[in-house]
């Protein structure tokens, strides 16, 4: 860790409500970041902010270090942020299974899509929600695997460790996830 | 598999089931090549590729959260507040 963090820290732990601010302000958008990709919408992320920041000052004095703080927090948002996702309904599994096959079905005289780039579907509001509603539609377990790996960037062997999974159970989820989105976008591609 | 990985063939659900081994290039090469050839010679399979790849592009180009000003404040406050009543009441 750097020097920056570990007298911050040492400041934390001696009740300093000015310095837990300032560790507050250095993660916060980390934070902010993943709970919007997991949960999409602005409120909720700031309950989990407010969650995560709460439960990270209580276990601060048993806080000792081996981890690096960025990912101690990080473990911390993560699982709150998957608690509440639980909760949540997305779409039921033979419905993940429909989008996901229907690869195999469409007809060609169906496809009346305009020709889309990627970077077309993010400047056209109407698009844009359609790409977050889809991604709120998938189920937590393929969710997260998918935002872990394909959004917050983290490698196959990351996102396994962090969701305590095997690495083979990651890439089947991620290319069901994948492939369910795809699905969804259909209607945006010009072939599908 | 072997039998028909040595004729250089696949079929097409075989073919998307690899897309996110082929396209993250986690797969044996000769896995790899093969369904590179069958993404040449498969209009179906390729219109599925490109949206399959578009379709990660797109979600990896999302803009991020940004935490407003108002809510860092609302949230610093929230903290204060609940730290302070805890140490009231520990
Ligand atoms: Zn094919």
């Amino acid at each position: 860790m750097d020097k920056s963090v570990i007298e911050l820290l040492a400041l934390c732990k001696q009740g300093d409500f000015d310095a837990f601010e300032r560790l507050v302000r250095r993660y916060e958008k980390m934070v902010y970041k993943l709970a919007m990709r997991l949960l999409g919408r602005p409120s909720e992320a700031e309950e989990i902010l407010q969650e995560t920041f709460l439960q990270v000052h209580k276990a601060l004095p048993r806080f000792e270090g081996s981890v690096g703080l960025s990912s101690w927090i990080y473990t911390i948002a993560l699982n709150q942020s998957r608690m509440r996702l639980r909760k949540q309904k997305g779409v039921v599994m033979e419905e993940l299974d429909e989008t996901i096959l229907s690869y195999k079905t469409r007809a060609p005289e169906a496809q009346t899509a305009v020709v889309l780039d990627p970077a077309d579907v993010l400047v056209d509001k109407e698009m844009r929600e359609q790409v977050e509603s889809a991604l709120q539609e998938l189920p937590e377990p393929y969710r997260v695997v998918f935002v872990l790996r394909d959004m917050e960037g983290h490698s196959t062997e990351e996102t396994a460790q962090l969701l305590d999974l095997t690495v083979a159970a990651v890439k089947s989820r991620l290319h069901r996830a994948r492939m369910f989105l795809r699905g969804r976008l259909c209607e945006y591609f010009e072939k599908c | 598999m072997g039998a028909m990985l040595r004729l250089r063939m696949i079929s097409c659900g075989d073919t998307v089931a690899m897309l996110s081994g082929y396209v993250d290039e986690d797969l044996d090469p000769k896995v790899y090549d093969v369904i590179k050839k069958h993404l040449e010679g498969c209009d179906n399979c390729r219109a599925v590729f490109d949206s399959f790849t578009k379709t990660i592009t797109i979600y990896r180009q999302l803009p991020e959260g940004e935490v407003l000003e108002e809510v860092h404040i609302r949230l610093t406050e929230y903290l204060k507040k609940e730290i302070t009543s805890e140490e009231g009441n520990p």
